[in-house]
């Protein structure tokens, strides 16, 4: 868990005012990611399934990129919560997984990882994206 | 990484409303602990039986969904990691005033005001009561 123990790297103060919302009902793989995406930097919230992301996305402001997993419990999955952030949230970007799937070219989105993903790849596309914003 | 204290405790963080558990375990981040989220006691039971994963407290609301609560998950750690230390707080002011006792004791101790943590978790709820979500 948490492989990724060396970051954060000097001179990334930048990217420490960027939050990423985690939506992920494994509670293991919730942890292993949000811990290596904090590593690198980042706040994090952490949801459980799509209903909770909506939750957090309705009462604060400042989530800058959403990564969902796909098939998530609740009253909507990964997918519609993909649909919906494009409708309402079009400047956030939304990162799909899945253990699943092994592609999502149904919905718009900015980045797919099939399940089992190095989250090392996950961090550092989260960058590329967050960089184009600034 | 560098001037994080050496002895970073962890909390387990045990919650299933998302517009609470999230204050509260940002609210112990700030305070230094490392902090892992579980929606349910059955999450916490998963996390707790991951042998890569160190948890130094526990810290649980009574009422979950799932297949037990909090005092189902506090009997369970009784017999399955006696020693641990678990916390439960049934309402929101006392997680919150719990939370305080945590962040005196804790590796970056914190002059928090408790009651804005409260009012913070109040209005996040009274918006979500205004928008019709329950």
């Amino acid at each position: 868990m948490g492989a990724v123990g060396e970051r954060p790297r000097p001179g990334q103060q930048a990217s420490a005012v960027h939050t990423v919302l985690v939506v992920e009902d494994e509670v293991l793989v919730r942890l292993m990611i949000a811990d290596v995406i904090r590593s690198a930097g980042y706040e994090v919230i952490e949801a459980a399934n799509a209903d909770e992301a909506l939750e957090v996305l309705a009462h604060t402001h400042g989530v800058s990129l959403i990564i969902s997993d796909i098939r998530t419990p609740g009253s909507l999955d990964g997918l519609r919560l993909a649909q919906l952030v494009r409708s309402h949230r079009p400047a956030v970007p939304i990162v799909l997984t899945s253990g699943h799937l092994r592609n999502v070219d149904s919905v718009d989105h900015d980045g797919f990882f099939p399940k089992p993903y190095d989250a090392r790849k996950i961090v550092e596309h989260i960058e590329a994206l967050l960089a184009r914003k600034r | 990484m560098a001037d994080e204290p050496a002895t970073r405790e962890t909390v387990l963080v045990v919650e299933d409303d998302v517009l609470v558990r999230m204050p509260i375990a940002q609210y112990l981040r700030d305070c230094g602990y490392k902090v892992i989220e579980a929606v349910s006691a059955d999450e916490a039971m998963t996390v707790l039986l991951h042998r890569e994963t160190v948890v130094d407290i526990v810290f649980s609301d009574v009422d979950m969904p799932g297949s037990t609560d909090g005092f189902g998950l506090s009997k369970w750690i009784r017999e399955h990691r006696p020693g641990l230390d678990i916390i439960l707080a049934g309402t929101v002011p006392r997680a919150v005033n719990a939370a305080k006792e945590l962040c005196d004791d804790g590796p970056t101790p914190k002059p928090y005001e408790p009651h804005a943590v409260h009012d913070h978790i109040r209005r996040l709820l009274a918006a979500r009561k205004a928008t019709g979500r329950t």
